[in-house]
């Protein structure tokens, strides 16, 4: 299909998504971060024909996305978000702090505290690994060229990072270890984007850098687009758990009338329908028995751990490594 | 040799990148670089496919290494160059905008939504009085006729502000403070300290005059007052209306409705009696009737009525003196009161009118306007402060016309010239010159004299006046007025007071 074509049917669709908005009875946000598109394009029409047959009510679901970290500024800044479903906690913590738009204790609304799904980072390397990467000390050697994209302004950058981090601080113990190897690590990376599928472009069409340092899903999507044939994922042995946080906003729900389906709406995550599409889109369930084993068996196997286990809390990492002249600020230089 | 040649061009090649790899090399730099490396590239790479000795590598299948590393060194200058933009152009959606211009200092957000701006003006005048025969004489002198240094802004897009102090003219006052809200054009509030809406030569801007001094119409205005006041603005049939400030002369018909404490003729802000609820009411309509109706003769005529009614209660405060407009010289002189009369207050009902009109087509202009300003006066005990005279009806009116022209061909508006260009002798460049001439009269009611002495107050004053602007660039100009005015009355016994001949000039600079 030619670029003409393309766009041809992009308006298309637009148009269509646009009549249907404006023929819905009630219109929903969902604010989410960058490589969740696919899976919420797929949820949404699931979820409003459930929400049809169940109420006979006709809705629109409008997504919005980008890096988290933007999303979340956005959402501060006044952009009306029913819902959010996002990278990091922190992110909506923030919302809660700055904004005052939902209360504190949002965790604890939802199932498995607001967790409908999770994913983790994985390496995408070139087809036939050239480099051998096979492991996070891999991407501190000489000569690889590591994509990521930068974790001020991206959360799966923070997750990236924080991997890598915990990986140092256990493998040479100390943090001042951990600080050495994370500079070494940022001197590799050529290119610094600012959100998660603009790494993933540097990487697969611009054809740049050795490794890219991806979410799961990001990365077993691009083995599906792009076919076994010039990529593949090598899993390290131990890599982060990303707990990716869903939540009501009260606020903008109470003011748009929309808060039984809002709530309906992410209550629908964790049902089988649910957690079977989110693992469809290479997104961890939380309720595996529920996703088709064809699509759990594509997870490799590797230890995780969360961010609470090895950093405390989001809070806190945040302002060590992440916050104007934290640890980040000091070791890259661009 | 062969394999010399080729390190030796790779060499070369490795040193040009190291060079392109500065990293404060801007986003251009960084295109022109790319540029000649993809075309340095090519060459290599044909120069390397013409010469079988030097592609012909022991394994054919693996490609070479030289190219490829120059070629990865390609890619990610392209992409950063992109990111780079693409950070530049995120950045700007966001970074406030710091402005240093001729029109101040600046600071706007992104969205243009909350502004800040600094602004200021000096006016320094020199005045001379000739053929002065008054007794005492009149006081050659340099004035410092305005001293300002104001703030005004924008939040939330539709909720204004300005906090004007003038600290010109030997004394300290706050001339505006004043918060706009303008969500809807038809229908804004303005709250606090502002310019009444009546006369139309004092609601133009204060730097805006043709003349150093405003004609005698305006003096039988209040000029600023603290209140409330509703307004709004139209646009031409079919067209719509764009906010332009609580003054608006830009749309095609406005309105101005306001509540105020009253500030009497000549008075100020501060008129107000202490324990006097009364309140002055003021409105005014205003239209440009052929505006957008392409008949540019008549596009720049605006004409409109303003009127005003108070009812002040024995308020000695709304009794201001009047004086002369260039000279500035007291001609009603309320201190000078009859035997008897300790002060002189304004009580019962007080009513002013206000036609007035404009017209500016290319470099001409005309304004004029006539006021007639209607009060009950009395003449209080010096003691018992009650009323020691009749109560008399003071009907007094004023007008005046003026005309100019802009010799430099420059367009003449309400709101001053612009100069095409700045004046720079050193480029032969001038500025904008312009020519203007003024007729004004005042009449003062003769029932005056129950409360004034004779020489306390004229019962005419009529002044024609003409002036030279030289507008040096936006910001500066330097002008010069001669008036003469003749009087009935004002001298003792009777006797018209001499005719009053001031030259005057002032250099201005608003920003």
């Amino acid at each position: 299909m030619n670029f003409t074509s393309k766009l041809k049917w992009a308006v298309l669709a637009a148009g269509l998504l646009a009549g249907n908005a404006a023929l819905a009875d009630r219109t929903l946000l969902n604010v989410s971060y960058d490589p969740t598109r696919e899976l919420y394009q797929d949820f949404n029409k699931e979820f409003t024909q459930y929400w049809k047959g169940k109420t006979g009510e006709t809705v629109a679901i409008q997504q919005s996305h980008g890096g988290a970290g933007k999303q979340a500024r956005a959402v501060i800044d006044g952009l009306d978000a029913d819902v959010l479903t996002l990278a990091i906690t922190y992110d909506i913590d923030k919302i809660a702090d700055k904004a005052k738009l939902l209360p504190k204790d949002w965790q604890s609304r939802l199932p498995n505290n607001s967790i409908p799904y999770t994913s983790t980072i994985v390496f995408l390397v070139r087809k036939g690994n050239p480099k051998a990467i096979k492991n996070w000390d891999d991407l501190v050697k000489e000569g690889v060229s590591v994509v990521t994209p930068n974790p001020k302004t991206s959360g799966g950058a923070r997750y990236n990072y924080l991997a890598a981090w915990a990986f140092a601080e256990k493998q040479y113990g100390g943090k001042d270890a951990a600080k050495e190897f994370i500079k070494k690590l940022y001197q590799n990376v050529p290119v610094l984007d600012s959100g998660a599928r603009g790494a993933t472009t540097t990487f697969l069409q611009r054809g740049i850098g050795d490794v890219l340092l991806a979410w799961e899903n990001e990365a077993l999507l691009a083995i599906k687009e792009m076919g076994g044939d010039q990529v593949e994922i090598v899993a390290p042995p131990a890599s982060i758990l990303a707990e990716t946080p869903v939540a009501v906003v009260d606020t903008v729900v109470n003011k748009r009338g929309t808060k039984d389906l809002a709530e309906a709406y992410l209550n629908y995550l964790y049902t089988p329908a649910g957690q079977k599409l989110a693992a469809k889109h290479y997104y961890r369930p939380i309720e595996p028995k529920y996703a088709d084993a064809a699509d759990i068996a594509l997870f490799p196997k590797l230890e995780l751990f969360t961010i609470k286990e090895r950093f405390g809390s989001w809070d806190a990492v945040q302002k060590e490594h992440f916050d104007d002249n934290g640890i980040f600020d000091q070791i890259y230089v661009p | 040799m062969k394999n010399q040649n080729r390190l030796l061009l790779a060499a070369a090649i490795n040193g040009l990148l190291a060079v392109t790899t500065i990293n404060t090399a801007t986003a251009d730099e960084k295109d022109r670089r790319i540029e000649m490396l993809e075309k340095r590239l090519r060459l290599l790479e044909e120069r390397l496919s013409a010469n079988p000795g030097l592609t012909a590598p022991s394994k054919p299948s693996k490609p070479d290494p030289v190219v490829q590393a120059l070629d990865q060194k390609v890619k990610i200058l392209e992409r950063q160059n992109e990111v780079s933009k693409e950070i530049a152009l995120e950045a700007a959606k966001t970074a406030p905008k710091l402005e240093v211009s001729s029109k101040g200092v600046s600071f706007t957000s992104a969205d243009g939504d909350n502004s800040v701006r600094l602004r200021g003006s000096v006016q320094s005048d020199a005045r001379f009085f000739i053929d002065d025969t008054s007794t005492p004489k009149l006081d050659n002198r340099f004035d410092l006729r305005q001293a300002r240094i104001w703030v005004e802004g924008r939040f939330w897009k539709y909720n204004d502000f300005k906090i004007m102090p003038d600290f010109g003219n030997g004394t300290t006052l706050l001339a505006d403070a004043y918060v706009d809200v303008h969500y809807w054009n038809y229908a804004a509030l303005n709250v606090g300290r502002q310019k009444t809406p009546l006369s139309l030569e004092r609601l133009q801007g204060d730097s805006d005059g043709t003349f150093l001094e405003r004609a005698y119409p305006t003096y039988l205005a209040s000029n600023r007052d603290n209140g409330v006041k509703l307004h709004g603005s139209f646009g031409a049939p079919g067209q719509k209306a764009e906010y332009a400030g609580p003054i608006d002369f830009k749309n095609f018909a406005t309105y101005e409705v306001g509540v105020f404490n009253g500030g009497g003729d000549n008075g100020g802000a501060d008129a107000d009696k202490v324990g006097e609820d009364n309140k002055e009411v003021a409105g005014r309509l205003w239209v440009h009737p052929f505006q957008n109706s392409g008949i540019d003769e008549l596009d720049g005529l605006g004409v409109g009525i303003a009127a005003s009614y108070d009812l002040p209660d024995n308020n000695t405060n709304q009794v201001k003196n009047l004086r002369t407009a260039l000279g500035q010289n007291n001609i009603v002189d309320y201190t000078k009161v009859n035997t008897g009369v300790g002060s002189v207050a304004s009580n019962g009902d007080h009513y002013r009118i206000y036609p007035q009109a404009y017209w500016y087509y290319g470099p001409y202009g005309l304004m004029g306007e006539y006021v007639f300003s209607s009060q009950k006066l009395v003449g209080l005990d010096a003691t018992s402060k009650l009323p020691a005279t009749p109560e008399i009806r003071q009907d007094n009116s004023a007008w005046q016309i003026q005309a100019s022209y802009v010799l430099t061909g420059e367009n003449n508006t309400f709101q001053s010239v612009k100069p095409r260009t700045a004046f720079d002798p050193f480029k032969g460049r001038w500025g904008a010159l312009q020519l203007a001439g003024r007729f004004s009269e005042l009449t003062i009611d003769k029932s005056t004299g129950q409360l004034l002495k004779s020489s306390g107050f004229i019962h005419q004053a009529s002044a024609w006046a003409v002036g030279f602007n030289w507008f040096l660039n936006n910001n500066t100009r330097l002008m010069a007025d001669y008036e003469e005015t003749t009087f009935g009355g004002g001298a003792a016994s009777g006797a018209n007071r001499p005719d009053d001949k001031t030259f005057a000039t002032r250099l201005q600079l608003v920003f």
